[in-house]
């Protein structure tokens, strides 16, 4: 017996929807987590600034 | 734990070769589109020569533009910015210099073989296998050297824009191995490990995901870089930036099915498909937004500042095509637009748009810092500026008309029922003027792109005698001494040690720690690469019912598969699909609509993605032998108002009946069942090419053809669909 025998006799009726309510049940996780997350976003959104930043202070 | 400071330098000298490859490669691109849009409308300018045909120069331009231009611009972002922003010098300098000297041979590589029709005719995919395992080479020292620097990182939190190198590291490396796996038989042809309708699930879930992995997410590293550094602003939220990451890798890589609407390919992966990039709309906003939003308090700047001009149009791109890819996703919009040129100029606003415009404006951004002097001409970045963006919107502007336009008349019937336009070069003639207005488009771009190479060019020529070695200091990476959340269960508390995991969990403190570990982010981008793929792909290939076999449906015979290596050679997918949709205008035009059953031999799969030419599915049987000949030889002897370029050489260059066997064994190796021609593979061929030159011949055709290509050619042609019309049973 061949795997595809066993898979086809399956009979996965609600194989596409599986996945998709898992990746979109991950997707709202991160939304929330996203909502509640705290204050230190500011500083690391700074991050891609700090060498100028730094070259200022040291002039 | 070490806290004293370090001094280090950057390599930019890499950043300067990548961005000067970016300027040269985006002008070679362009031009070549440019010259592809012309012979469009004026198809004698292929002049007779096979190496200059529409469809063996179209996926010169297409890759050109994605890994020449685009590619370069990428590794040029990822340099310069990784290294500022991981505060260390990239990991290896010769790694750096082997990435970039091998990925431009492998560019000069394709542009050496794609003209003479080396080509494995999967879009975006076409370079044959020497060059893929090139490829394979080039990017496993990419990711060395990036995993690497981020190990001897100085900056404890790895920002968003390497999240995204990161993901386009991991996921280009795996769309590109498991669609290139083929069973090579010369160094210049393969076949295809898969067959038919797997091929074509297997080459758009790489197609779409090289667009949202190579063009998409590292352009947006880009944009979370190098838009706040030019604004000289934080990105506006950096919240939404890590769900634009997310729900880009959980969400993206489900899409690829879209590009398959009502063919062969089973309803519910197409279904999904649809989903997905729905579910993709509201991500891509936001990214966009966070992009625009990044300006605030510096609108005022960019009227006057070339870069944030490209920047702000650019983001304004991703915007308009992260729209309006969803939109075509779904079934009935598809139903329209598939095939078209629709297709064309979405793909253009992204191209020229979003890739084109950040690329520039990065590389105009770059230029004073990476050759230490003053940009050489303000106003010729401008004037750049304003060419682009012009020459873009005349190019959509026409070939939106002109899709729309192909859809609606491809689709009409008149009031007796019958097809208002039955004749497919009506249709064709009827956008020819738009194409002529997309030349003037596109030539307006171009002419922006040299601009942009001159003032890179000028601007390299005014740098110091010697560059001062670009520096930077920071402490070793030691121990964290922020703040990390752990994990912690109490010894004495009313909540249980499972409702101290569920609110850890809950709050979602563990992804706190990944960011700033780079093997867990990696690891949880590649799971969710793997099992999204994972989800569509195994019932395509291993649930029987999604592709029933066809009783009548046999292996091409030995001349019949040279033949069909001749089409795939030629590029034919380029502008004929072989794919009817169950829609009634298009089995009226062309016949019975496409079958799964029908595919289960054909490596690769030759479904194509536009319709400049009528389909092919059904056209075995439909004209005498001596009508191919004549329209290859002269399409307008057969078509007078035909746009395809001349095939004459076929009737001329001497067929290689050597390497028959070769392409038999390979494909009975791969499983066809091939019965008698495995051993007489050659005497089979030879035999058939007679009988169809003597029937030329006896048709009034020219004499003496057996020996020749277009032999091969016109017996798959002939073969083409008509298995199913010998009996219509299904086991």
């Amino acid at each position: 017996m061949k795997l595809s025998d066993v898979v086809s006799s399956m009979h996965l009726t609600i194989y596409a929807e599986v996945p998709l309510l898992v990746f979109m049940g991950i997707f709202m996780g991160v939304c929330l987590y996203m909502l509640r997350r705290g204050g230190d976003a500011e500083e690391l959104a700074r991050l891609p600034l700090r060498d100028e930043e730094a070259a200022r202070r040291r002039r | 734990m070490s806290t004293e400071v370090e001094k280090f330098s950057y390599d930019d000298a890499v950043v300067r070769k990548f961005a000067f490859a970016t300027a040269v490669w985006g002008v070679v691109a362009t031009l070549a589109g440019l010259w592809l849009a012309i012979m469009l409308v004026r198809p004698e300018l292929s002049f007779g020569l096979p190496q200059l045909t529409f469809g063996r120069l179209r996926p010169l331009h297409t890759n050109a533009a994605i890994f020449a231009f685009a590619g370069n611009a990428v590794f040029a972002a990822v340099y310069y910015s990784s290294q500022r922003l991981l505060k260390a010098r990239m990991f290896s300098d010769a790694l750096s210099n082997f990435h970039f000297w091998g990925w431009q041979a492998i560019i000069v590589a394709a542009a050496l073989t794609l003209p003479f029709g080396i080509t494995q005719s999967k879009e975006y995919a076409e370079l044959e296998w020497p060059i893929d395992l090139a490829i394979v080479a080039v990017w496993v020292a990419f990711a060395v050297n990036f995993f690497g620097t981020i190990a001897r990182r100085r900056e404890r939190h790895i920002y968003v824009a390497i999240w995204f190198y990161m993901a386009t590291i991991i996921t280009v490396a795996i769309l590109h191995i498991v669609n290139n796996l083929a069973l090579p038989i010369s160094a210049g042809k393969s076949y295809s490990l898969y067959a038919g309708v797997q091929d074509a699930f297997i080459q758009w879930w790489y197609g779409h995901n090289a667009v949202a992995f190579f063009l998409t997410t590292p352009f947006l590293g880009l944009m979370y870089y190098f838009l706040p550094k030019a604004a000289n602003r934080p990105v506006f939220s950096y919240r939404l930036s890590i769900l634009h990451f997310w729900s880009l890798v959980f969400i993206y890589i489900w899409a690829g099915p879209h590009h398959l609407h009502y063919t062969a390919l089973p309803e519910w992966a197409s279904t999904l498909g649809m989903l997905f990039s729905v579910m993709l709309w509201m991500p891509s906003w936001g990214g966009m937004i966070n992009g625009l939003l990044t300006l605030r308090g510096a609108w005022n700047r960019v009227a006057d500042d070339p870069v944030l001009k490209f920047f702000v149009v650019g983001v304004t791109f991703y915007g308009m095509a992260t729209f309006e890819g969803p939109l075509l996703s779904i079934k009935s919009v598809n139903a329209l637009s598939h095939y078209t040129d629709w297709t064309i100029a979405h793909v253009h606003s992204g191209a020229l748009g979003w890739n084109g415009f950040m690329s520039f404006g990065m590389l105009y951004w770059l230029a004073p810092r990476i050759f230490q002097t003053k940009l050489w001409s303000k106003n010729l970045a401008n004037a750049h500026f304003w060419f682009g963006t012009l020459g873009i919107l005349i190019y959509i502007v026409a070939i939106y008309a002109a899709g729309v336009t192909q859809g609606l008349m491809w689709r009409a019937f008149d009031e007796t029922g019958r097809l208002a336009y039955p004749d497919f070069v009506e249709t064709v003639v009827r956008i020819l003027p738009m194409y002529w207005v997309r030349v003037v488009g596109g030539s307006l771009f171009v002419s922006g792109m040299v601009m942009g190479l001159v003032n890179i060019v000028m601007t390299w020529r005014s740098r110091p005698a010697r560059y001062e070695e670009s520096s930077d200091e920071a402490p070793a990476l030691g121990a964290y001494t922020g703040f990390t959340p752990k994990l912690v269960i109490p010894r004495y508390s009313q909540m249980t040690a499972t409702g101290h995991r569920f609110v850890y969990f809950v709050e979602a403190q563990w992804h706190r720690v990944w960011e700033r570990n780079p093997f867990k982010l990696a690891l949880w981008t590649a799971a969710a690469v793997i099992v999204a793929s994972a989800f569509e792909m195994v019932p395509t290939f291993l649930i029987r019912s999604n592709v029933p076999t066809i009783a009548s449906v046999k292996p091409y015979t030995p001349l019949e598969l040279v033949g069909r290596d001749i089409y795939v050679s030629e590029g034919c997918y380029n502008c004929h699909s072989q794919m009817i949709r169950p829609i009634r205008s298009e089995t009226e035009r062309y016949g019975e609509y496409s079958k799964p059953g029908e595919f289960i031999y054909d490596r690769p799969f030759q479904w194509g993605s536009r319709r400049i030419g009528p389909d092919l599915q059904r056209v075995g049987g439909k004209y005498p032998d001596l009508w191919h000949v004549r329209h290859m030889e002269d399409p307008r002897s057969t078509t007078p108002q035909s746009i395809m370029p001349a095939y004459a050489w076929l009737a001329t260059t001497a067929l290689d009946f050597g390497s028959v066997q070769k392409r038999v064994d390979a494909m009975a190796m791969l499983g066809v069942p091939y019965g008698e021609a495995v051993l007489h593979g050659e005497q089979l061929a030879r035999a058939q090419s007679r009988q169809i030159a003597e029937r030329i011949a006896s048709q009034g055709g020219p004499k003496h053809l057996e020996d020749k290509q277009i032999i091969a050619l016109v017996a798959y042609l002939q073969r083409l669909g008509s298995d199913i019309s010998h009996q219509g049973s299904t086991k």
